[in-house]
């Protein structure tokens, strides 16, 4: 054989007696190492960046500043759309992440091989939440920088603050969602499903001022998305259809039970 | 060093009277098995044998339906149980954006107390990996990454599915190295293979399953002498047919130039050889090897 081993060049890897629980640090340790990872390979990857990122800016853009030329829109309309595409675009990194992300590392057995490996509970899910969470924040940040300075779009740190946070929070129902397709379909699958939930609720919800029959405006309340839309009003002082309460309680519930059903599936599956 | 039994007061892993059903299948059919603190168990078994159903209680990734499966003492979903548990498993296709020493840091962050990542990419010679992507490695370098991850926590029971599969033969004797060095530093190790001569290189004990149970448990030779065959092997002008009528003889087959004789006892069957044929040369005479044996335990337990 060519290859020589020169057993004194290994380090002998003695057993040791390690402390059997984990210490908080080492624990806490592993939840941020799976979030930064997470972070990074979203930040590695321009599939999910080009829509997640670059779709929302561009539509805002061009519907947002573009299409409105120089005519003076009423500030209500301009704060309307703005909360419009903020929301469009804290849907789709949780939607998008989880939905398709979760269900490939189902399909290629990574999820089976972390239940293995003493993986800290949900880290991984916690990981792609805060990544999602990050993303969306980042879109947040562009969107309101350019309403502020291209779309003469008028905002006190308060109102963007309010935004901004209702944006990042926003992000934990979609996951679920993203969460609960991940964990029905397969990698292969969830793409396809994945849009065929977004586009249509993107339009149902009424998230912009798109013509709509009124039957589907009242139908619209069915839709998670109008209610993150609700509440992302609130926050910029806008009038909403609904009280922002009511909405942020129904938010929870679809979080929760998206949550629900995705452990109940995993448990009887894997 | 520690001595092992100060680590281990029992044995590192259990199966006590655990049967798995899916519906009307019987997976594991009151499997008894123990690892020992410090060896290295080779699990071997036809498809169907319930070696992957034993893995993964073994992992805690599923429950028996009835009997007890335990890692140091405690179930193996107890996540203080699994921290001293390195896996690498096989059906598993990492995310190919990673690159190698990224797939290490998170796997070393959900343990304690992980080896450096110089010692973790020393040990598996995969420093020139370290900054690799994963999608762009080659089948024998995934292998090998897979292998740093599953040892970079310090397991003290390290479990290995198939470990070597697509590894060249200079890698696959690097493993083999790896591992024995982990054994002599007080790691338990249970793998499961298709090459048998990687359960004869390594194993200190060789379990075979056949049908949800233990069908043979000992030293890569005494499975061997619980099936007595021999081989004979000679270059004689005798025909196979004429040969297989002879009582004691099992097979007889001509390969090349040599007649290939399968006998329980060799002694007759040789001296009868020589009587018959006085040209014979080139005898040879030896032990059914583990292929052969392992064939014979699990094709005596499916009839």
């Amino acid at each position: 054989m060519s290859t020589v081993i020169h057993p004194a060049s290994f380090p002998l890897p003695a057993v040791r007696n390690a402390p059997s629980r984990m210490p908080l640090s080492r624990l806490l340790h592993a939840y941020w190492t799976e979030a930064r990872y997470e972070v990074l390979r979203t930040l590695r990857t321009p599939a999910f960046l080009i829509p997640t990122v670059a779709l929302p800016v561009m539509l805002y853009v061009f519907f947002g500043i573009v299409l409105h030329g120089d005519k003076p829109t009423p500030p209500e309309i301009s704060l309307q759309v703005l909360s419009g595409f903020t929301m469009f675009s804290v849907i789709g990194p949780g939607l998008f992440g989880l939905g398709i992300g979760f269900a490939m590392e189902r399909q290629h057995g990574i999820v089976t091989l972390k239940r293995a490996q003493p993986m800290p509970f949900a880290a991984n899910l916690i990981g792609k939440l805060f990544s999602a969470m990050t993303l969306s924040l980042i879109v947040i940040t562009l969107l309101l920088t350019i309403a502020t300075t291209f779309a003469h779009v008028e905002l006190t740190a308060a109102q963007a603050m309010r935004a901004a946070l209702v944006g990042v929070l926003g992000v934990v129902p979609f996951c679920s969602l993203g969460l609960l397709i991940g964990s029905l379909v397969s990698g292969t699958g969830a793409p396809a499903v994945v849009n065929l939930i977004f586009f249509p609720m993107i339009y149902l919800s009424g998230l912009f001022p798109f013509p709509m029959p009124k039957t589907l405006q009242t139908a619209a309340m069915i839709w998670p998305a109008f209610h993150l839309n609700q509440l992302s009003l609130a926050a910029l002082g806008l009038q909403t259809k609904l009280n922002p309460w009511i909405s942020a309680e129904v938010l929870i519930g679809f979080a929760g039970l998206c949550i629900y059903l995705a452990a109940r599936r995993l448990t009887r599956v894997g | 060093m520690y001595s092992q039994t100060q680590l281990y007061p029992g044995p590192v892993a259990s199966f006590a009277g655990v049967y798995k059903r899916y519906g009307n299948v019987h997976a594991l059919d009151g499997l008894d098995l123990e690892v020992r603190p410090g060896e290295l168990l080779a699990i071997l078994g036809p498809n169907g044998a319930g070696k992957s159903t034993a893995i993964s209680l073994l992992l805690g990734l599923q429950e028996p339906s009835q009997g007890k499966v335990a890692i140091f003492g405690e179930s193996p979903r107890v996540m203080d149980a699994r921290r001293k548990l390195g896996v690498m498993m096989q059906e598993v296709a990492l995310a190919p954006d990673m690159r190698v020493r990224e797939l290490i840091d998170i796997t070393s962050s959900y343990y304690a107390d992980p080896m450096p990542m110089h010692e973790v990419l020393d040990l598996t010679q995969t420093t020139a990996l370290a900054k690799k992507q994963y999608g762009k490695l080659s089948g024998g370098q995934k292998r090998l990454a897979q292998f740093a991850m599953a040892i970079c926590g310090r397991p003290r029971l390290l479990f290995l599915d198939e470990p070597t599969v697509g590894l060249d033969v200079q890698a696959r004797e690097r493993m083999w190295f790896t591992l024995r060095e982990l054994v002599k530093g007080g790691t338990s190790i249970v793998l499961t293979t298709h090459y048998l001569e990687e359960a004869e290189a390594l194993a200190d004990r060789v379990v075979v399953l056949g049908k949800g149970r233990v069908v043979a448990s000992g030293t890569v030779n005494e499975i061997r002498s619980i099936v007595a065959r021999k081989k004979i092997s000679c270059i004689t002008s005798l025909e196979p047919h004429d040969v297989r009528q002879w009582s004691g003889v099992e097979e007889a087959r001509r390969e090349h130039q040599r007649l290939e004789i399968t006998v329980t006892h060799a002694e007759k069957i040789v001296r009868r050889l020589l009587v018959t044929d006085s040209d014979l040369t080139e005898l040879e005479v030896s032990r059914a090897g583990l292929a052969e044996a392992f064939n014979e335990l699990t094709q005596e337990t499916a009839q």
